[in-house]
């Protein structure tokens, strides 16, 4: 009976294996290294948003909130835009292990944009002496929504497929984030200059996606070059 | 063609109570689902579906059939496997079981309404079949999911509810429940389900328009999974088996009625006659002595503009008299105190009692939406920004405030915790026969309840209606009423002790 059960735990991740196998992603040593490094900036000018006027739990959320769905910086650089490469098959090793924090205080996600490789635990922490939720609105992931009082400092998450998640709380409206699971390391947030950096790619020409929450996405193809940084300029119409 | 829809709404929207006679871990009392379906059963499942599911769910499981729009909340879109009442974790999919079980009972409060009795159990494992497929995360699954373990219940008791009440305020049930629960928390009006759409939290003070029923493992086991595609979160961080069963007990105190049901309706209200000053004020301890009638209200839908989904889904109401004046206390559940504002096109939350002007001799009454054009009503609305204002109605669009020196009923009203309660006092005979009504005792009077959620866009005809009930005002019971009972006892003692005296002196002899 037990041998069975082996055999066909076993005939079930072979399966498994098979059928991820068109996204896999190869970790290992890389040997030659590039670099790409960019920065993004908006078409235009868009309107930046309005602060958000708050109406509740005012001792710990303040007045007012930030609008984060756009933060644009000087010359029009975006702040929070997500970049990956699309076509990476191989490169430095995923960290499955790694935990990264998402963190809830003063009525804000901490940050914005949080990125967390897939099987790796992101750490969702409540700093608040008040009650929030976590409510993610994902496909390829399942959807969770979770309470989290002050008495739940941490509610550890795994996300099991790469996918770019809308995340809210319900009890304050305001407060959202959007969490970025990554099934290779190449990722990255745009900083407060519209800048980022993709380090130790190994050379190759791949498909880079540019995202941003508001503006949309576009690709642009960069190619990397060994011992050298390849530099990329994009601009995000919307 | 009006008629069948209105009525075929109020079928619809009549609360099903199936999933309140249930018990225990397996409410739809099915046995185990087929194991793996074959194509012959999906093929059957999609005809199921597509004769008595698409009108609301749509063809492609979108949940946007040709009737979605009239309904609130929507039909479930499929798509995203997304399912309310659930016995699994958060970020869990339903059991087929749970499928099976919302499909046999159907969901109080909501349009869809139980297929017990429409469709044969092998029928509802089909169409469960099938409705897995418009989602791709039942296909990805890679194992059924765990059911979520209901530990030992504790028992229902007041040091269970209270301590129940303290973790309503810990965790913070109110934000969205309300400090009383009637669903009007400071964070209910900006609530959207995962489709952007606006979605109410439960009234938990009114079991009956619970979506998974409101038995005890219900109510816990919403608790702990959550309301998949609704703000509702899941609370299995927070509250272990423990805790879980104190919430559940404190929900269960806010019940006026301990069996969940919704209050039966009387078709008779009563007013009693009282002796001396009837309080004005509606939180007077007075009112808590007379007896509460109940009435549900629902869309009007018969002219335009018409209401499909009316937020105030019932009214109670209390009825006593003196020698002078009529006086009717109205309490209704809101979860919103609005206010008429022409700037930012909000209206003002309201109540109506309508009578006929004249009390018709046999049984031909005006027609209940406001009179008609030969038979004219009378209506007592109270605002809470208008006030108290008495009307004349013959019909919808002829409604007419009276004049000003014919205004003869004052109003008391409060609003506190999603609740209102509104006295209304009217003399029982008044100067402007021509317009108002004249109470006289013992008569069946028809009489109509109407209320308008401000908040909701609810003005004019789009408003929550009854149709006539009727109205009796008791006559005053004469004296010498409670002098017969005394006399009969007296009389009936008497006679006893002599009977007794007579045997005594026959054995003696």
């Amino acid at each position: 009976m037990r041998t069975w059960l082996v055999v066909l735990g076993g005939v079930g991740l072979l399966i498994s294996a098979a059928a991820g196998s068109s996204l896999a992603y190869e970790g290992a040593a890389v040997a030659e290294k590039g670099r790409v490094s960019g920065i993004v900036k908006a078409a235009g000018k868009p309107p930046a948003p309005k602060p958000i006027e708050v109406n509740k739990d005012q001792a710990t959320c303040g007045k007012s909130q930030p609008a984060e769905s756009l933060i644009l910086g000087a010359g029009n650089s975006v702040k929070n835009a997500v970049i990956r490469l699309t076509n990476i098959s191989k490169g430095k090793p995923l960290d499955t292990a790694a935990k990264v924090m998402l963190d809830q205080a003063k009525c804000r996600f901490v940050p914005h944009v949080v990125i967390v490789p897939v099987g790796a635990t992101l750490e969702i922490k409540n700093s608040d002496p008040i009650t929030h939720n976590v409510h993610t609105f994902s496909i390829e992931n399942d959807p969770i929504n979770k309470a989290q009082p002050k008495t739940v400092p941490i509610i550890p998450t795994k996300f099991t497929a790469p996918e770019i998640v809308k995340t809210q709380c319900d009890i304050h409206k305001w407060m959202g984030t959007w969490i970025v699971a990554a099934d290779h390391p190449y990722y990255a947030v745009t900083d407060d200059k519209g800048q980022f950096k993709l380090a130790d790619v190994p050379p190759g020409t791949y498909q880079m996606e540019i995202w941003h929450e508001t503006l949309g996405k576009m690709t642009k193809e960069v190619t990397v070059k060994a011992n050298a940084e390849a530099s990329v300029s994009v601009e995000l119409k919307k | 063609m009006r008629w069948a829809c209105l009525i075929l709404l109020m079928i619809l929207l009549t609360p099903s109570t199936g999933w309140g006679q249930e018990k225990g871990a397996s409410p739809g009392g099915a046995g185990a689902p087929p194991a793996a379906p074959s194509p012959q059963d999906l093929q059957a499942g999609k005809r199921i579906y597509q004769k008595w599911c698409m009108n609301c769910h749509g063809a492609q499981g979108d949940g946007a059939g040709p009737a979605a729009d009239f309904l609130r909340p929507r039909p479930r879109d499929f798509r995203q496997g997304l399912f309310k009442i659930r016995t699994t974790q958060s970020g869990q999919l339903p059991s087929d079981q749970d499928l099976f079980n919302v499909i046999t009972k159907g969901m109080p409060g909501t349009g869809m309404p139980g297929w017990e009795k429409v469709l044969t159990e092998a029928e509802r494992w089909q169409l469960v079949s099938y409705l897995k497929t418009f989602s791709r995360r039942f296909a990805r699954a890679s194992a059924p999911p765990e059911p979520i373990r209901i530990g030992t219940q504790l028992p229902l008791s007041a040091d269970s509810a209270a301590e129940g009440k303290r973790l309503f305020r810990e965790i913070e049930c109110f934000k969205c429940h309300g400090d009383e629960g009637r669903g009007d928390g400071p964070s209910a009006p900006e609530l959207t389900d995962d489709w952007g759409a606006p979605i109410r939290p439960a009234n938990l003070r009114k079991p009956w328009t619970f979506r998974g029923g409101h038995t005890p493992e219900a109510l816990y086991l919403r608790l702990q999974s959550g309301i998949a595609g609704s703000p509702m979160p899941s609370f299995a961080d927070s509250l272990d088996n423990e805790k879980t069963w104190h919430l559940v007990n404190y929900v269960m105190s806010l019940w006026q009625d301990s069996s969940g049901n919704n209050p039966p309706l009387q078709v008779v209200l009563k007013a009693r006659r009282v002796e001396g000053e009837i309080p004005a004020q509606p939180g007077e301890a007075f009112w808590q002595d007379q007896e509460p009638f109940y009435y549900p209200l629902v869309g009007q839908v018969i002219r335009e503009p018409r209401l499909f989904v009316p937020s105030v889904d019932g009214v109670q109401v209390q009825a006593v008299y003196n020698d002078r004046e009529l006086a009717l206390r109205l309490v209704w559940d809101d979860p919103t105190n609005s206010k008429a504002d022409a700037e930012q096109g909000t209206f003002e939350d309201a109540a109506a009692i309508e009578f006929p002007v004249q009390v018709p001799p046999g049984a031909k009454r005006p027609f209940f939406l406001m009179g008609d054009a030969e038979l004219a009503v009378q209506l007592l609305r109270w605002g809470s920004s208008s006030g108290m204002t008495e009307l004349n109605g013959n019909g919808l669009d002829k409604l007419q405030p009276q004049s000003e020196s014919s205004q003869e009923s004052t109003a008391v009203g409060e609003f506190q915790n999603g609740q209102y309660q509104v006295v209304m006092k009217r003399p029982l005979r008044t100067v402007n026969t021509a317009q108002d009504i004249q109470f006289e005792t013992g008569r069946f009077i028809p009489v109509a309840f109407f209320a308008w959620d401000g908040s909701n866009g609810e003005t004019g005809g789009k408003m929550a209606l009854t149709s006539w009930f009727y109205f009796f005002i008791e006559p005053a019971l004469p004296k010498v009423t409670y002098v017969y009972p005394a006399l009969a006892v007296v009389i009936a003692g008497g006679l006893q002790w002599w009977v007794v005296r007579r045997l005594r002196q026959t054995k003696m002899d």
